[in-house]
Parts: structure tokens; sequence; C-alpha cells
């Protein structure tokens, strides 16, 4: 299989890379960069434990090639400060910890798109419990720590 | 019965005759006296987690890594006669039935053989042309790259000579299986057929093939070095682990090493080594070069077992006031070649007071990989069948579900007759019932509304055996004052290693900042808690002998110096303030050790035998009360509001625990409304194997869980606590089922209630 010649972009640091060109991003992170905090869950796009930032939007790396994002900046859990985290810690948003960075990042992103004006599928007035449950519903957690997620991004909110 | 059956039943039959002789549980004085056990502590691990920090066995990188990739069979049952495997780029090799090491083959966990054991089955895999169930591993590829071993695995093909597999629990030969995890299988008390019941439920319930699905697959990296094996593992009994390797590749245990400190969530599915561990060591042997093998997604459904399939019979008797005078509880569960029951019917056998009982547990046999535990094995989808069933003989009597199970509270446990160490039930359905509003339910079905959305309210009770198993701990007293714990557990979400960190502080009279709790080497001491909600105890059992010996060590040091502590006797002295303090005087442990020169002292711990578990009932309980909408076009279930209330004993840590509790509800949740592995019974495949098919609960699924603890301690348990990591789950299946059963009038015997069910 070909392989590229590409420069990746990850939390402000700048790779120089040969990859198979099948590898995704994901791949590209835990097996290349040894950014092993973005978790791989199912490998299908299915439960966001991979989440990370492409140029600011969440994405869930797995469905990405790291071919694709040659010219993007990558922003990681290991790039994604402190007041998150730490309501998360201070909720108890967490118990295995697994899926713990993809939940940080997509919360991160989503409180950025509802600033943006970005719709979702309960439409409220304002980002209600309701709302928050629905635009991160692709962030699975089989400890079932959501009640506590919910609790740590209302409070980053404000 | 078979013979082996029968000889266990005699001897079980024997030990509970014994045991009313046998000593109680040791009463712990830090079930009253607490400083930081009982604080709601934020879990130590908790920001290593949130950063991204802490490493999980497939992000253990050795130089030399080569990756394995897993090929699974596409049939049940009979041979394979020939593999094709196309050449591909960056293959080291690929390892099949020709070329595989010699594994021994080693006994099955929970068997009579072997119940201790770690190894998931007994059947050879990869040593034989044989093929037992569908996905069973026929091939596994080393290559250089995680993509080079997965395109490799895609061109392989087999050719089979298939046989005749039994695939349904319909129409298989049931048998009574030796024991049902902790359970004898049947159980009679009284006269179920001659019983007078002026109101009679007799119904079918069953559950489906469940699976775990931790966010973690599971992964083994294995690495020799000559006869030296090194294995990082997702393993929840990683010393059970080692034991197994050393056994089927012939090496001395001493020379194995077993590391699981972090599992991304366990929940049973991790509790035993499914066959890939024993291949991923075999084709590190074979590459000479460690080797990785993670599961995909796909694989955890073929490769590891998910939870029995059940069909409970529940048939109810009770007099005109509700008082039960007969309880039949027939359980049917399925294993493979190796036996495997799980206790469907403990909760029946043990919630309710009832002259008259007659409750079997039951298996078939069936091609299919092992069944495993899951959250609540056996107790989760049996209280499904008696939670639903008690709701029904509500209804029935015209009596309102929770005085129906107040006025069948028993003071004593049904089933065996004993005393219970301590059940605080009763105070969970008032305390819950209160919270939740129970008060405000209209007594018939189909009568709240709010536009399209019938609305429902149900509730169930939850139990769950509380064990104190095995374990072996380290404690290590530096010269600085501060201590280092060391076990063999690891930590998979429960919050182990925080919630031992408070007890150790506590025993020892230490700031919870000079501790710390390390976990996850098979080689610190023999453990085996590889589940059943037994953690917290058995660790703590083990962290009080180690305090005990620390003492011993210490007065040792002190004698003929010119310490206050020197000559007094170890069982007026108490660890407190930093220290260890007597009648005559006390001393920091900074002090002790200067004084000796000592860098450090190192002692060990061993959990004590758990007479009080045989001896008497010891239990933990829980009342769930909730409240469902239905939407009356579609049939669509949303739970809405949740009130959970568990005795657990003391509460070691009230955050933490809180979140162990709506865990298991909302695992409950997914069991009660999506869960559902969709077995093609003509062809043994599981059809749903992902989680875009699979659906657990999602962020959107989920209300507010309310959660509460009486928080009183078992007089008889160290830390006066008991076991509540998989309480939660418990009877949440039922509340569902009686809630929608309120909303819409329909009764849904089968899990899950998906729509199709409930749109007439």
């Amino acid at each position: 299989m070909p392989s590229i010649q590409m420069r990746l972009s990850v939390n402000g640091h700048r790779h120089e890379l040969e990859l198979d060109i099948r590898v995704s991003l994901l791949d590209c992170l835990r097996e290349h960069l040894a950014l092993t905090g973005t978790k791989k869950g199912c490998d299908q796009g299915a439960c966001g434990a991979c989440t990370v930032l492409l140029d600011g939007e969440r994405v869930n790396s797995c469905l990405v090639l790291a071919a694709q994002c040659a010219d993007a900046e990558i922003t990681t859990i290991e790039g994604i400060g402190g007041a998150m985290r730490e309501a998360f810690v201070r909720h108890d948003a967490l118990q295995c910890g697994y899926c713990t960075p993809g939940q940080i990042c997509s919360a991160v992103a989503m409180l950025a798109e509802y600033e943006a004006g970005v719709p979702s599928a309960v439409g409220a007035p304002s980002l209600t419990d309701a709302e928050i449950r629905e635009r991160l519903a692709g962030n699975l957690c089989r400890c079932g720590a959501y009640n506590g997620i919910v609790a740590a991004v209302r409070e980053v909110a404000g | 019965m078979t013979l082996a059956a029968r000889g266990f039943a005699l001897a079980t039959k024997a030990l509970t005759r014994l045991a009313r002789l046998l000593p109680d549980g040791r009463p712990d004085h830090l079930a009253h006296h607490r400083t930081e056990l009982g604080r709601p502590v934020d879990r130590l691990d908790g920001p290593a987690k949130a950063a991204g920090a802490v490493r999980y066995t497939a992000e253990r990188h050795l130089p030399g890594l080569a990756h394995a990739v897993v090929v699974g069979s596409t049939i049940s049952r009979g041979h394979v006669t020939e593999i094709h495997i196309p050449e591909a780029p960056g293959v080291l090799l690929v390892m099949t039935h020709h070329n595989a090491p010699a594994m021994k083959r080693t006994p099955a966990y929970a068997s009579i053989q072997g119940p201790l054991g770690a190894a998931a089955m007994s059947l050879p895999v990869l040593n034989t042309d044989e093929i037992f169930w569908y996905g069973q591993p026929i091939a596994v590829v080393v290559a250089e790259s995680p993509e080079q071993a997965g395109y490799a695995a895609s061109l392989i093909r087999a050719d089979y000579r298939e046989l005749p597999a039994a695939l349904s629990m319909a129409g298989r030969k049931p048998f009574t299986p030796a024991h049902a995890v902790l359970e004898e299988p049947v159980v009679r008390r009284g006269n179920t057929r001659t019983a007078q019941a002026a109101i009679r439920v007799d119904a079918e319930y069953t559950t489906p093939l469940e699976y775990h699905n931790a966010m973690e697959p599971h992964a083994t990296v294995a690495h020799w070095e000559g006869d030296r094996l090194t294995v990082h593992d997702t393993s929840q009994y990683p010393y059970g682990v080692k034991e197994m390797l050393a056994r089927k590749f012939s090496v001395p245990e001493g020379k194995v090493r077993v590391l699981a400190p972090f599992i991304g969530g366990g929940f049973g599915g991790k509790t035993c080594a499914w066959p890939h561990v024993s291949l991923a060591v075999a084709a590190a042997r074979l590459a000479g070069r460690p080797v990785k093998l993670v599961l995909s997604r796909a694989d955890t459904f073929t490769m590891t077992g998910g939870r029995a399939p059940t069909r409970s019979r529940l048939s109810l008797g009770a007099d005109a006031t509700g008082r039960l005078t007969a309880l039949e509880h027939h359980a049917l569960s399925s294993c493979s070649a190796d036996e495997f029951a799980e206790a469907a019917v403990l909760a029946s056998r043990h919630l309710y007071a009832c002259p008259n009982l007659h409750s079997a547990q039951q298996v078939v046999r069936l091609d299919r990989i092992q069944n495993a535990f899951l959250r609540g094995p056996g107790v989760a989808p049996g209280s499904f069948a008696v939670e639903s069933a008690m709701d029904e003989l509500a209804w029935r009597l015209g009596i309102d579900p929770l005085e129906l199970r107040l006025r069948n509270e028993p003071e004593r446990d049904p089933a065996g007759g004993g005393r219970f160490t301590s059940r605080h039930l009763r105070e969970a359905y008032t305390l819950g019932a209160d919270a939740f509003g129970w008060s405000r339910r209209p007594p018939a079905p189909r009568t709240l509304r709010e536009g399209r959305q019938l609305v429902g309210y149900g509730m169930a009770a939850a139990i769950n055996p509380d064990a104190v198993l095995i374990a072996g701990i380290k404690l290590r007293l530096s010269a600085d004052g501060t201590v280092t714990v060391r076990s063999s557990t690891n930590e998979l979400g429960a919050g182990t290693s925080t919630a031992q960190s408070q007890a150790t502080a506590d025993r020892l009279g230490l700031p919870l900042g000079r501790v710390r709790f390390e976990q996850g080497d098979s080689d610190v001491a023999r453990t085996r808690i590889p589940g059943a909600s037994a953690a917290t105890t058995t660790l703590a059992s083990a962290i009080w002998s180690a305090r005990d010996n620390l003492v011993r060590e210490l007065l040792t040091l002190v004698r003929g110096t010119g310490s206050p502590l020197a000559g007094q006797p170890f069982d007026e002295v108490e660890t407190r303030d930093g220290g260890l303090h007597g009648p005559g005087g006390g001393e920091s442990y900074e002090r002790i050790l200067a004084r000796a020169g000592r860098e450090s002292v190192e002692v060990e711990g061993r959990s004590a035998l758990p007479y009080q578990t045989v001896k008497r009932g010891t239990y933990s309980y829980g009342a769930h009360f909730c409240e469902v909408r239905v939407d009356e076009d579609t049939g669509e279930v949303r739970v809405t509001r949740w009130v959970g209330v568990f005795d657990g004993g003391r509460v070691v840590n009230p955050k933490q625990a809180a979140s162990q509790m709506r865990g298991g509800i909302v695992m409950g949740i997914g069991m009660a409304l999506t869960e559902e592995a969709l077995l093609d019974e003509r062809t043994g495949m599981i059809v749903n194997r992902g989680l875009a098919d699979y659906h657990v609960p999602t962020h959107a699924d989920v209300p507010d869980i309310d959660v509460r603890f009486i928080d009183r301690p078992d007089p008889q348990t160290p830390l006066g606590a008991k076991g509540i990591g998989e309480l939660g789950i418990v009877g949440v299946a039922a509340a569902v089922a009686n809630a929608v059963h309120h909303a819409t009038g329909i009764r849904v015997r089968s899990l899950p209630i998906t729509p199709d069910k409930l749109v007439i």
C-alpha cells in the first residue's frame, strides 16, 4: 500500500510523518504520535470516544484519514486545558475514564457550536439540560456517568 | 443431576448445617469512627483520566511491537478442512491450528473443576481443527502494522466440514447444574403444590442475550524474554490470568507477570480470559517479538461472551391480604460445553417471606461461546421476572405494589432460614416512596397522560449478595510518614483506588494526602476478586490485617528504646493522629522509623475468611421508583424520572457510590428498553455486532437520577460496608416494565420493551 509524506499539526506542534495512506487520524495519534489520550472504542463512528477537534470542529477521528488532515489544525485532549477537565472531576463525570477525553473534547466543541447558533433537535431557547443531552448524544459512556457530565458542562457553560 | 452435581449439592448442604458453628464477622470500629471514610472525595485518578494521561492496555508500546488481528470462524460447529492464506505485505506470520504452540487445557471459570480459574472456556482453540462456536478464532495474523494485519486478515478464507449445531434454547434438554454461582440449584421449603392461595399469578418472563460493551475493547500485549512472560491485559483478574498462562504455556508461575492497572470498564466481561489472551501470548512466542492484539468492537460480540438469555416461569400465590403463600421460580439459561449457570432464581429466594418455596435453576448446552458474568449475573434478569410478577400480583389483589412488598418483608432469609447480617430494605422503600411522591400515583393503569404521552409510575426492589473474597496486599510505611499500598486488583472505574486510600488513611490515622494506592500487578499477592462487587470489603479486610502486622512490627522496632511505646501491649495500641498511641503515650510514624534508622517498613495483609457471609444472609438492597412516558402513536418509551434508595451498609465514598448506582440504573434502562444481541439461530451469527446496532443508553436517554443511601453499618463486615457495584442494575428493568404497564395497561414480559410490543 502506498505511503504518504505529510505534515500534521497537533496541539500547535508540527509533525513530519510518513504514513500508510490507510492510517486513520485516530491511529495516527495513538500509534504514531503517542498521543494516547484519544481513545478507540468502536472504530466505526458509533461511540465518540475518539472525538478530537479538526480546525475547531468535533469529529470522530476514527472516520477521518490522517492523509486528509495535512492542512488542518488538530486539537486533542492533550491540548485542551483546565476548566472542563476540572469540572468533570468535581462532578464525578467519569468512572473508568475511557470515554472521558472524547466527552470533554465533544463538550468543548459543543459549547462553541451552541454559541455560534448551530441548531439541534431540541431547539430550546437556552442551553437546558435537554439541549446538552441532545448535543452530546454521540458520546457514549457505558459506566453511565451522564448525570455528572451534564452537570459539569452546565457549570462550565455558566 | 450428574454425580459431580450431586456431590457438590451434598457438600453444600453439609456446609450449611455446619455454618451456625462459624464465628461472626469481626466488628470494625471504622464503621462508626471515620474521618476520610464517608467523605465525598473526588476520585484520586480523576485528573489523570480527564487529561487522557492514564494508559490503558492497548496503549503500551514496546520496542519491536507487532500487531495481531484475529480471524473468526463463519460456522458454529464442525471442522476446518482448509485455510486459504493469500500473500499480503507486512505479514510476519499467520498462526493457525497447524502451527500454533501447544496450549494446555485449563478448567473454565465458575465450573466445579476450576471455580477460581480465569479461563473463559476449557475448549481448545487453535490447537484443533474443531469449531465449537461462530466466531471462534481460526487464525491470527501478525504483521508490522495494524493496517497490514487487518488487510491480510480480510483475505483469509476457510473451508469447513459443517456439523449440526445446537443454537436455540427451545427444544434442548435442560439439566440441573452442580451449582448456580454461589447458590444451590434447587431449593424447596414447605410444599408449593398444596399451598392455599386466593390469588395466583403464573407467567413466563424472558430476557435476551446482552453484551457488556465496556468502552474499552479487550486487548492483550504479550512479551516474552526467554521464558519470562509479561502480559498487559484488560483483565479484572490479573492474578488468575497469571496462573492460567503459566499452566497453558508450561512455565513456572514466578515467570509470568500480568499487568492491568487501569481498565476501560469491565462489568464482568473482563472477569475471565477469553481465548484471544492466550492467542496473543502464543503469537508473541511464535513471532519472537512482542505482540499487541486488540479485539474490534465486532469481535467482542463473538470472541467474548455476553449475559446468558434467561427464561423464568414464575408462579405466585397469595391470600386475600396479600401475604405470599407459595412461590415457584423455574429458571432456564444457557451455557456451552463447560457448565456455567447464573442464579436467575436469586432475587425470588431472598426477597420475600413465603412459607412454601420451590426454586430451581436449569441450563441447556448450546454451541456458542461461553456466557459471561454481567453486572448482577443471574439476579438482574431474574429480578425482572419476580419483580414483574409481584407487580402483577398487586394488580390482581388490588393492593399497592409498594404495600404488597412491605407486607412480605421477611425477618429471616426465606430460602435458608438464617438471620441477615443487616437488612434495611423497609427503610429504603419508605424513603424512596417519599422522595418520588409515590402516594400521588393513581392505582388504575392508563389514567395519567400529557397530550399524546401516556405517563406511568413503577417500582421494584433490588438485592445483591455481598461477597468478601480473597486478597493480599503489601503496605509500605516510609520514613516521611507516607504509606503506599500495593495490590493485585485493578481500577475499572468503580473507584477502588480512591475508596481504599480512604480506608487506609482511617485505618492508620493518616490524612488522605499521605496515602498512595497502586494496583494492577499480579505479582503483589494472591488476589481473587474477579468481580462480585467484592473489592471494597475484601481489600479493606486485607488492609486491616496489614495494619495489625504493621503495629506488631513497629512495636518490635521500639522494644528496648526510650520510646513511650516500648513495652506497651499490641491490643492497647491505636493507630491514630499519624502514629501509634497507647495508654502509656504515643509517637508519630516518622519518629518511630527515624529512631530505628529505617527508610521504610513493609508488611503484608490478607483478607479474613468471610464466615459471616456463610453463616448468615449478607445482601445489599435497594428500592427503585421511576416515571416513564410512552408515546401513544409510536410506542416509544422514555424514562423521565428516577429515585433509587440503597442499603449498602456504610458508604465509603458517597460521591463515587452514587455514581456507581447511577451507572447500574443507566445500564438497567438499556436492558429494559433497547439492549438485545440478535442471534441468528440458523447460523449462530450475531447480527448486530456493533454500537450502531446494539443500542446502549446515550446522554439523551437518561434523566436526572436521584440516588440516596440508608448508610447504616453492617455489624459484621469490614468498614460496615456491603458491596454495591452490581446492586444498581437489579430491579431496574422490572421497575420500567411496571411503569410501562401503569402507563399503558400493557404487560410486557419479554425484554427489551421495544415499541413493537406496545403498538397494537
